[in-house]
């Protein structure tokens, strides 16, 4: 898989495009994104908020990365892998199930709702942090989903079920949640 | 044990990490952002709001641990011909407040999924605190930072209440009534103890105005809709401000309020 990184070198924040390729294709690798895509990642150094999302179209993947995903909460303009490694984590298994036939056929980012966003990325970073064995921050996104489908008991289930999930569909997905 | 304890020399554990303030204001990110751009006012609605709240959350936690240590050293560092026994024990009944609202926030933060010390801690509350005028210091603790407690404490509530998040909106609740009694309590000292010195009460307003340009944050604190810390009026006329002092603190907000972006010095 190719993996590219705009801009190829960082004026304001102390990032290495470098290192973010090659988190890229590891965290690919171990997601199982096709071996044939092109990944391209934008990210936007002037941007302090964290906004990222990922747009296909054929064969290639273009993450929009503003700044402040990447950046270490702890330290102003310096990188984080462990951070880096969950957004492209959440992005990339999003991506995946866009090509794997047997999840079905979601809208396109832009046409999801909120709530929407909130249940694909509880599926996709609890998958992660399973096959990383790494932290996924499973009450953060406990609270993000609370956010969107509501502070009670049947929402924490359908959580659970989410980040405990596996071989989902999207009609799983919106069948969980009530959607 | 010495007295007017610098910022730089507060104690933390190890999960704690402290940014300068100043690092934040020259951050060179903050000329490239669009005129106007702000995250916006702390609502659902908000794709980050998740994100967003939960710094917040961590930056009302160490702000609590300031102010606690704020109103300790004022019990401390002034003998009883500076300040009254009486005001000192105000300030240590302020202290048991500010030490149960960190608990408070500890726990907030772990409903809201979040690890003490994630998000770096600037001192520039507790700087606040260190004027050696016991007058100056009242005002910037109890009538600056417990002010902006107010507006931001309400802005939570509020979040909580949009979200329906029954832990949040009743813990932001309860603290806010203590926050007012704080505030309260400043505007009280403040009328006491510059009665018949007028010249004194002017320069301690002097410096809460200040400190609270400092606090709005080019525009994080204030009345304009995209403001993240609403300016909460109601609250503030509870605790003693009148409406011209209020609408002071929102015309020098906007003032402040930098077209070319900012970054919230918050947490």
């Amino acid at each position: 898989m190719i993996v590219t990184v705009d801009p190829p070198a960082f004026a304001l924040v102390d990032f290495d495009a470098g290192r973010i390729a090659a988190l890229a294709a590891d965290v690919a690798a171990l997601v199982g994104v096709p071996d044939d895509l092109a990944v391209g990642i934008d990210v936007d150094e002037k941007n302090p908020f964290g906004k990222a999302w990922a747009l296909v179209d054929g064969r290639s993947v273009t993450l929009s990365v503003e700044g402040g995903a990447f950046e270490d909460p702890q330290r102003l303009r310096q990188f984080s892998e462990a951070g880096t490694r969950l957004v492209l984590g959440r992005l990339l298994f999003r991506v995946a199930d866009r090509f794997d036939p047997a999840f079905g056929d979601p809208p396109a980012d832009v046409d999801l709702t909120k709530a929407e966003h909130a249940a694909w990325d509880a599926y996709s970073l609890g998958r992660y942090a399973r096959r990383a064995g790494a932290d996924g921050g499973r009450e953060r996104r406990r609270y993000a989903f609370r956010i969107r489908h509501g502070f009670n008991d049947a929402a924490d289930r359908a959580f659970d079920q989410l980040w405990d999930g596996s071989d989902l569909t999207w009609v799983d997905l919106r069948r969980i949640c009530s959607l | 044990m010495r007295k007017s304890f610098p910022a730089e020399d507060l104690a933390r554990d190890g999960r704690f990490r402290r940014a300068r303030t100043e690092d934040r204001f020259e951050d060179p990110r903050n000329e490239f952002l669009p005129p106007g751009r702000r995250a916006g006012k702390l609502t659902p609605d908000r794709s980050d709001a998740a994100h967003a709240a939960r710094q917040l959350m961590h930056g009302i936690f160490v702000g609590e641990i300031q102010a606690l240590e704020g109103a300790g050293r004022t019990v401390w560092d002034f003998d009883d011909d500076e300040a009254p026994f009486a005001l000192k024990l105000d300030m240590a009944r302020q202290c048991w407040d500010e030490a149960r609202h960190t608990e408070m926030s500890v726990k907030l933060g772990e409903w809201m999924g979040t690890e003490v010390g994630e998000f770096a801690e600037t001192a520039f509350l507790y700087q606040a605190a260190c004027n050696p005028d016991p007058v100056l210091r009242l005002t910037g603790v109890n009538r600056a930072l417990e002010g902006l407690a107010i507006d931001v404490f309400n802005t939570m509530r509020e979040f909580g209440e949009a979200c329906s998040d029954p832990v949040l909106s009743f813990c932001e609740d309860w603290m806010l009534a203590d926050e007012v009694t704080h505030v309260k309590m400043g505007s009280d000292w403040l009328r006491r103890l510059t009665e018949n010195d007028p010249e004194r009460r002017e320069r301690a307003l002097e410096f809460q105005r200040v400190v609270d340009k400092l606090f709005s944050f080019r525009g994080f604190r204030g009345e304009a809709d995209d403001s993240p810390i609403q300016l909460a009026r109601t609250f503030r006329r509870m605790a003693g401000f009148g409406d011209t002092e209020i609408d002071t603190i929102a015309a020098d907000a906007e003032a402040g309020s930098d077209p070319e972006g900012w970054r919230a010095p918050v947490g």
